[in-house]
Formats: structure tokens, C-alpha cells, sequence
């Protein structure tokens, strides 16, 4: 995940150099016939980006073209603003903003999209060819809702202090070429605005999975009890008093209801997690999955039922198994015991029915291996977990290794 | 000058080994009893400490005042309690008497030191995969038994002594397999006359032959419960048994079956043990040893067929199921060409002499005048740094490799990061510590964290520059530099030994037999 980070400032940083060297001067001082002939446009590619960046995930990658002058200034800024323009009438309008999930394609202080490079620049300058102003990893890209988008692409130079804010330019009169390329666009995840729309919702359902989850074992213990009650009470800490008051009424209630209904078996799984994934973010089902994983070590026991039952969410909410499985790793380093040893979950470790022998036997040795570099930490209770799982995983690949 | 020595201070057994007049490795024996391997065991009396085979003797009589198997707690933070006959937890408790693993060990190293006159010096041998704390406690240990130490794994010595025997053929990409009483160890190295380079070592610290003799106890109870409807008293507690179960599994490395009268609650039965039932019994070590071979030869990127010999180091490599597996992961036999007890003690005494060439006389010099050693550094080294987390959308704390496992030493890396925030006061200069390459701050091991105070206009942004510098001795260097300030915080790190010496040599007044 740092090497994210990493390349982020790379590819930004060789943006930067590729824009600003491979423009070039024009020969005469007639701007606005140079204007005419080769006005600035904005184009947008999707794909992987040239080689030199480094960069092996899809991109949008934006490219300009044609004059950056500035009559009367040495410095140009060029701005790129990325708006959701599906629910307007005019596309020319501006749009709603988008998000950055990442902060370095954000603007300074905000998760919004945009990015802005200051150029050197006289009353001739332009890019005879192509270049690209920077590549957009399609992930990163946060639309307000989920489904097909129509997403704006706008680039804009302007005066170097030309200031955004919330994906709009403040002061618009500081703008001298605009140009704009828009594009279809398909997000999977709720948008931002249906996470806002959809956050009680998601809230009452991941209470309900930890409910679940608590009974997975059969019964219902107060230890995992209070960490749903402890997880709803902080969901309302950050709430306006009114708000908070009202959660924390409903919560008092529903906490209640969704136990007793957990109790008796009254929760169809299959609908909680189909309602769940409709609704929740990527982000919610993290946040989801790490209080089920709170609630499997409350009672210091990660039973088999608990292990079985926290798979099986984790694989249906599409979440990346093995970030789960590093969150999981945690719990089971720190809880006072695993009951997976006499008949482990082959899940548990990450093997699947379609693996042949030799791949199972990769598997195992992988985790072996994780776990034998734990039997030298400091702290003795996850020495004494990992020589536990060392034993589990050998007696395990014991039987496909013959 | 006082003599240098190689000591293989091993979990079931020990030995000292010397350069004899001409350079080459010679075992010392107890001149009590001429053997050349010392059992680790240690029986604590009044004003006399015991260690060899008359300590394990003890133990069938007063257990609570023995203690073997001493290096399995090298790296905890333990106390042998006389009172309680076991090793409890020093964390939260106050004043618990008894003796640390660093003090029992330094009687063993005593006893061992005794087998020669003026020693000062010494090579002490460790796994592979022995973390800090357990190498600070063997240099502890050193210190107690007065010896100025420097420290070796187990495997670099092992081969470094197959590749120094008089005639060797030992050459090209060698597996070193070291499997002990307690640890096992495998390296990688490439070796060419008489040099060696290593390239990976892996390893299992609660492997090794204690481990098969506790399943053969297993099986005698089984027996003995199924014959006379009553199991053992306490089986593994009772040192009898071990001796019972050595015996039984060094009969099987040579024969099918093994019997024993074993004497139980019921009276005596005479128990047979069969080969088969013995290796189906440590089925899951050595699966164990499967994988530990696989992941070495993954980490050295090389298969099987690029291995030239297999080298054998260790008692329990004699056991027939051991040469079976390795026979059939290398597609060859391995190789047995020296006294698998005494490998790691010879070649320990050969690197003492190579760091030590002025105290050796012409000959000895010219024996290892062509010896070279170049080592790697065994675990990841990192520091703890701050990341944003795409998948979950937070900020976390994460550990960041600077020198990765497997580095040819000595080796600098530099990295740069920086500040997170404008007017941050200060960074932590965290050193860890991993075995395995984590991400993951919980799993690693936190060895030192100091703070280094930045300039009053910090910037978001601003770069702070890290750079460790690894030593072929085992000590490392950290440099965190804050770039904009040019203020520094150093840190050396070297397993030093416990602050608290003094106190380890207070309780430690005894005869040594």
C-alpha cells in the first residue's frame, strides 16, 4: 500500500517535468492567431499509462495539447477538475465534484479531486504534441452515486494564482484556455453521496451482522455485547447533539430488538448480507468487518463457529481477502485461544476447492512461514499463538504433502 | 595472550574446539570423563553448580534444582525457580528469585572454558534465527563466564568447517541442514576453496531432537496405558524417560525396533517402539522441515538440482527418516563426512582464529590464511512509519523495510520519508525487527524507539532521512536526519547484553563441577 504512495509522487513529480519540457515557444507575438491555430484541448485516455511512470493499474490518463500562453504573465497554473455531470441538464454546467481516494490527486485540505501544476510560460508558449498532464488511477475516482456516471474532464489554464476550491475555480475571470472531454464512467461502490444517504442504514445492518456473529457460537455473550454497544455509542460522538440523541434512542432500541431476534435465529443471513452489500461502501464493509473480528476475540476464544461464520461474510462482501486475512491475522495473534486445531478450516488459511495439492502446499508454506517469523516476537502470548499455528498449519499440509 | 575457542552452546549438548598447533579445528573434552560433547544441563546445589551427564542424574532425584534446555529461554524474560522447578514469567512480578537463562547458560560456558587453561576469548555459536534478545542474553552469558564473545550462527560455522577439512570437496551452492537438540537451521551459501559466502539462512527454533524424544515418551505411555490400564506418572516431566526415549531413538537410526522395561505406577512392562511408529509420530516436524527446505531454496531463488551437496550438521540428521527427506527434496543424498556433533564447535573455532590472526602462531595463520566469510543479515530491518490505507480509506501506522532479509553485509540503505504534518515537534527513530517482511506494526519487534525533536517551522513534507549501516559483526548504525534542520539522532545498535549486569552477577557464586 506504501508503494502506492511512493509512485503517486513519482509519476506526479515526472508530470511535472514531461509538461514543462516538452512544451515549446512559438515564434511570433500574435497570440491570438496562434490561439486559433492550435487551441488548447484536453483529451482523455483510459488505460495503462506510458511505461516510464512506473505505473501497472488502469488510468485515465490526461493529455493536452495546444497553446498555454499567458499574455502578460511569465507563469501559467492548469488546473484539472474532475466533475459528476450525469444529473445536470447542460453537461456545460458545472457539475457535482468527485472525490480522490487518494490525497495526492486531491485538493490541498479537501478529498476532492484536482490537481494543478504552475508552468513557465510567455504570450507563445504551447505543446505542439500531445502530452500528458497526468494519469488518474480509475480507482481512485469517487462519483457522488453508484452505477453509470458521466464524468468531466476539465482542464483550465489560468493565472498562476488562480485558487480551487470544492472543485470549482474561485474566481473564473483568472481563466485563459478551458478545454473539456467528458466521459462514461461505471462505479460499483455507493458514491459518496450514497454513503452519506445510506449511513444510518449501514449502520442498523452492520449492527445486525454483529449481532449475528455474536451468536455464531450459540450463544450470546455480554463481552461481545458491549463491543457492539461500545461501536454504536461511538458512532454518536461525533454527531450533532440533536442527531446524537436521536441515534442514540434508536440505537437503545435496536440493539435490543436485533439481539433478541440474533438469539432466536430470526436473522436471515443471506438477506442481511444481500441488504449490506446494496448499500455499503467499501470503506463501511471494512469498518463492518473489523467489529465482526472484535467481536470474535471479545470472549478471548476465536471459535471454529466464529472462524467459519467471518469467512464467510468477508468472501461475500468483495472485499480484498487478503486485507481481511492481515485484519484476521491480528485477532487470532492476540486472542487467549484458537479453537481451529482439530479440524481446521481449510479457509482459514486461504486454500480453495479449485487448488490442486501443489498449490494447497504453496499456501500452507506461506503461512507457515508468516507464522514462524512470530515465534521470535517479544511478547509471549503471540509467540505462544504462533507456535500454535505452525503446528496447525504442518499437521494440515501433512496430508497433501505425500 | 590468552587462547581463543569456538563454543557450540547447544540446547541438548556443548562443545569447545580450539585451532591446534598446524590451524586445524580440535574438540576439547572434559578431562574428567574424555567426552567431547557436554550435556547442557545444569543442577543448581547449595554453593556448587553441576553441569554435564551428572546434572541430568540429578534431575531423576531433585528436579526442581536442574535445568536443561536452557537456550529455548535465551530470548524470554524468565526466572529458573528453585522453589517452583521451572521457569516463570518475570513480567509484573517483583523480586522472584532465582536464576535468569543468561546466568544458567554462563555456567555452562564456565564448565566448558575449564576444559583448557587460559581462555579469554571466544566464538559463540547461535541459531540462525536467533532474535535480539536472545543473542543479548548469550553475550550476557559470555560476560558472566568472564569471556569476551563474538557471536556466529550455527550453519555459517557448520560450513565454514566443511570447507576447511584438510582434502574438501565441498564446493559450488551448498544446503547447510543443522538439526539439534532444540533448533534447526538451514543456510544457503556458495562456497569456492575455502571461501564462503552465505546467502539466506532460515530456521525453527522448537525443533530439534528434545521434541522427537517427548513423542517417543508419548508412545511409551500409550503403551504402558494400554498394557496395564494406567499411563506414566507425569511423563514429560520425568527426566528417566528422556534418557529412555535418546536411547530408543538412537537404537531406531540403526535398527527397526527398540525395546525397553519401563517402570510405571503398574510396575515394569517391557515396551517395543518400531521405526514406523516413531517416524509417524514426528510426521508433523518434519513436515515442518519440508517446508522450511522449500522456503530456503525460494529465498536463495535456486532448485534443487542448483544445490551441489547437502551438508549435515547435527545429531539427529543420523536418523534415517531425516536422510529420506532430504533425499527426496534434493533429488540426492546428502552428504556425511564429519562428526555431526562437533561441526558447529570446529568451524566456531576457525572463525575465532580468523578474527583473532594476530594470536595465532605461522602456521595456524597459513591454515586459514585463504578462510573468507561473508555473511547476511537474517532478519528485516525497518522503522514504523505512516501511510494512508487505500483499501480501508484511513490512515495507518505501518512498518517500512530499510534493510531487507538476506543482504550482503557489511551493506548501507538510505530511505527517505517525511514529516506528516506542518508544526509537528518531533518523529520517532524506531528500529524493528522481523523475521518475515511485515507490513503490519503488531507483528514485529520493536527494538529500539528514541525521539529526534524536529526544527521549530516544520513543514508537511519536509524529508527526514534514514539510513542504517549493517556491519558484518552484527552491529548496526541508524542515522534519522531531519534534512531541513540537519539535526541528527543516532543509534547504535549491537547485542550489548542486559543493562542490569551487575545484578546477574550477584546470586551467581558458585563451584562449577
Amino acid at each position: 500500500m506504501e508503494g502506492i504512495v511512493i509512485w503517486i509522487v513519482i509519476v506526479v513529480g515526472w508530470a511535472i517535468l514531461k509538461g514543462a519540457f516538452s512544451s515549446v515557444t512559438g515564434g511570433n507575438d500574435n497570440s491570438s492567431s496562434s490561439v486559433e491555430a492550435n487551441p488548447f484541448t484536453v483529451k482523455v485516455k483510459k488505460g495503462l499509462p506510458p511505461k516510464d511512470t512506473g505505473l501497472t493499474v488502469d488510468c485515465y490518463n490526461v493529455e493536452m495539447t495546444g497553446m498555454i500562453s499567458h499574455p502578460t504573465e511569465d507563469q501559467v497554473k492548469i488546473i484539472l477538475l474532475i466533475q459528476d455531470v450525469t444529473d445536470n441538464d447542460d453537461e456545460n454546467d458545472a457539475g457535482a465534484p468527485v472525490l480522490s481516494a487518494h490525497e495526492a490527486f486531491a485538493e490541498k485540505g479537501s478529498r476532492v479531486l484536482g490537481v494543478e501544476r504552475v508552468y513557465e510560460s510567455s504570450s507563445r508558449t504551447y505543446f505542439p504534441d500531445w502530452s500528458l498532464f497526468v494519469p488518474i488511477p480509475v480507482d481512485f475516482i469517487v462519483p457522488p452515486h453508484k452505477g453509470k456516471r458521466r464524468i468531466k474532464f476539465l482542464l483550465c489554464v489560468g493565472d498562476a494564482d488562480t485558487t480551487v476550491d470544492r472543485g470549482g475555480v474561485n474566481d473564473t475571470s483568472k481563466l485563459i484556455h478551458i478545454s473539456k472531454e467528458i466521459v462514461n464512467f461505471t462505479f460499483k461502490e455507493p458514491g459518496y453521496m450514497d454513503e452519506l444517504v445510506n449511513r444510518d442504514k449501514v449502520e442498523d445492518l452492520t449492527i445486525k451482522l454483529g449481532m449475528c456473529m455474536a451468536a455464531a457460537d450459540g450463544t450470546l455473550d455480554q463481552k461481545e455485547l458491549n463491543i457492539i454497544k461500545t461501536w454504536a455509542k461511538n458512532l454518536t460522538s461525533l454527531l450533532e447533539d440533536d442527531k446524537a440523541q436521536e441515534r442514540n434512542a434508536h440505537f437503545s432500541k435496536f440493539l435490543k430488538s436485533s439481539a433478541i431476534a440474533a438469539k432466536t435465529n430470526k436473522i436471515s443471513l443471506s438477506n442481511l448480507v444481500k441488504d449490506f452489500n446494496d448499500v455499503a461502501s467499501k470503506t463501511q464493509k471494512y469498518t463492518a468487518m473489523q467489529l465482526l473480528l472484535d467481536i470474535s476475540g471479545a470472549d478471548g476464544t476465536l471459535s471454529k463457529e466464529e472462524d467459519v461464520f467471518i469467512n464467510k461474510i468477508a468472501k461475500t462482501t468483495d472485499i480484498n481477502l487478503s486485507t481481511f486475512k492481515e485484519m484476521k491475522n491480528k485477532v487470532i495473534a492476540n486472542v487467549d485461544n484458537i479453537d481451529l486445531s482439530e479440524k481446521p478450516s481449510e479457509e482459514s488459511f486461504g486454500l480453495t476447492e479449485d487448488m490442486d495439492d501443489a498449490e494447497k502446499m504453496k499456501v500452507l508454506r506461506k503461512e507457515y512461514t508468516k507464522w514462524n517469523g512470530q515465534t521470535n516476537h517479544k511478547d509471549p502470548k503471540k509467540k505462544k499463538r504462533a507456535k500454535e499455528m505452525v503446528k496447525i498449519i504442518a499437521d494440515l499440509r501433512k496430508q497433501y504433502s505425500n | 595472550m590468552g587462547k581463543i575457542v569456538g563454543i557450540d552452546l547447544g540446547t541438548t549438548f556443548s562443545a569447545i574446539a580450539e585451532l591446534d598447533d598446524l590451524g586445524n579445528p580440535e574438540v576439547l573434552s572434559d578431562p574428567e570423563n574424555n567426552n567431547r560433547i557436554t550435556r547442557s544441563a545444569v543442577y543448581i546445589g547449595r554453593d556448587k553448580a553441576i553441569v554435564g551427564d551428572k546434572a541430568v542424574d540429578a534431575a531423576v532425584t531433585n528436579k526442581k534444582n536442574t535445568i536443561l534446555e536452557v537456550k529455548s529461554q535465551m530470548e524470554n524474560e524468565v526466572v529458573w525457580s528453585t522453589k517452583e522447578g521451572g521457569w516463570i514469567e518475570k513480567e509484573g512480578k517483583k523480586d522472584i528469585k532465582g536464576y535468569v537463562p543468561s546466568q544458567i547458560s554462563s555456567i555452562i560456558l564456565s564448565k566448558l572454558k575449564d576444559y583448557t587453561s587460559g581462555v579469554k576469548k571466544a566464538v559463540v555459536t547461535v541459531p540462525a534465527m536467533f532474535a535480539e534478545a536472545a543473542r543479548s542474553a548469550t553475550l550476557d552469558a559470555a560476560k558472566l563466564a568472564k569471556l569476551d564473545v563474538e557471536l556466529i550462527n550455527e550453519p555459517t560455522a557448520a560450513v565454514l568447517h566443511y570447507a576447511n577439512l584438510p582434502g574438501a570437496s565441498v564446493n559450488g551452492r551448498v544446503l547447510i541442514f543443522d538439526l539439534g537438540g532444540g533448533t534447526f537451521d538451514i543456510t544457503i551459501a556458495n562456497v569456492k576453496g575455502k571461501k564462503v559466502d552465505v546467502i539466506t539462512s532460515v530456521g525453527d527454533k522448537h525443533l530439534g531432537g528434545r521434541r522427537f524424544d517427548e513423542e517417543i515418551i508419548n508412545i511409551l505411555d500409550k503403551k504402558y496405558k494400554k498394557a496395564k490400564s494406567k499411563g506414566l506418572d507425569n511423563p514429560l516431566k520425568d527426566e528417566k524417560l528422556f534418557t529412555i526415549a535418546e536411547r530408543i531413538k538412537k537404537i531406531l537410526s540403526n535398527k527397526d525396533k527398540a525395546t525397553e522395561i519401563i517402570e510405571g505406577p503398574k510396575g515394569p512392562h517391557k515396551i517395543d517402539v518400531s521405526r514406523k511408529e516413531f517416524e509417524d509420530s514426528i510426521d508433523t516436524y518434519i513436515e515442518k522441515i519440508k517446508m522450511l527446505m522449500e522456503e530456503a531454496l525460494e529465498r536463495a531463488d535456486c532448485k534443487a538440482n542448483n544445490i551441489s551437496q547437502t551438508l549435515l550438521v547435527g545429531g539427529c540428521t543420523r536418523m534415517p527418516v531425516i536422510s529420506q527427506v532430504i533425499t527426496k527434496i534434493m533429488k540426492k543424498a546428502p552428504v556425511k563426512g564429519v562428526n555431526v556433533d562437533e561441526a558447529v564447535a570446529c568451524g566456531a573455532a576457525i572463525y575465532a582464529g580468523l578474527q583473532n590472526k594476530d594470536s595465532l602462531n605461522t602456521a595456524q595463520r597459513k591454515a586459514i590464511s585463504n578462510v573468507e566469510l561473508n555473511d547476511v543479515c537474517n532478519f528485516y530491518m525497518g522503522t514504523l512509519a505512516l501511510t494512508i490505507d487505500q483499501e480501508r480509506n484511513m490512515a495507518v501506522q505501518y512498518n517500512d523495510t530499510v534493510i531487507p532479509r538476506d543482504t550482503k553485509l557489511p551493506c548501507s540503505i538510505t530511505k527517505t520519508y517525511t514529516v506528516v504534518s506542518d508544526g509537528q515537534k518531533a518523529i520517532d527513530c524506531s528500529v524493528t525487527q522481523s523475521e518475515g517482511e511485515e507490513k503490519d506494526v503488531e507483528f514485529v519487534n520493536l527494538i529500539s524507539n528514541e525521539p529526534l525533536e524536529l526544527s521549530k517551522n516544520a513543514k508537511a513534507g519536509d524529508p527526514i532521512e534514514v539510513t542504517y549501516s549493517y556491519d558484518s559483526s552484527g552491529k548496526m548504525h541508524c542515522i534519522f536526519e531531519d534534512k531541513k534542520s540537519k539535526k541528527k539522532h543516532e543509534i547504535n545498535l549491537k547485542p550489548i547484553g542486559s543493562k542490569d549486569f551487575k545484578e546477574l552477577k550477584d546470586n551467581l557464586d558458585f563451584e562449577i563441577e
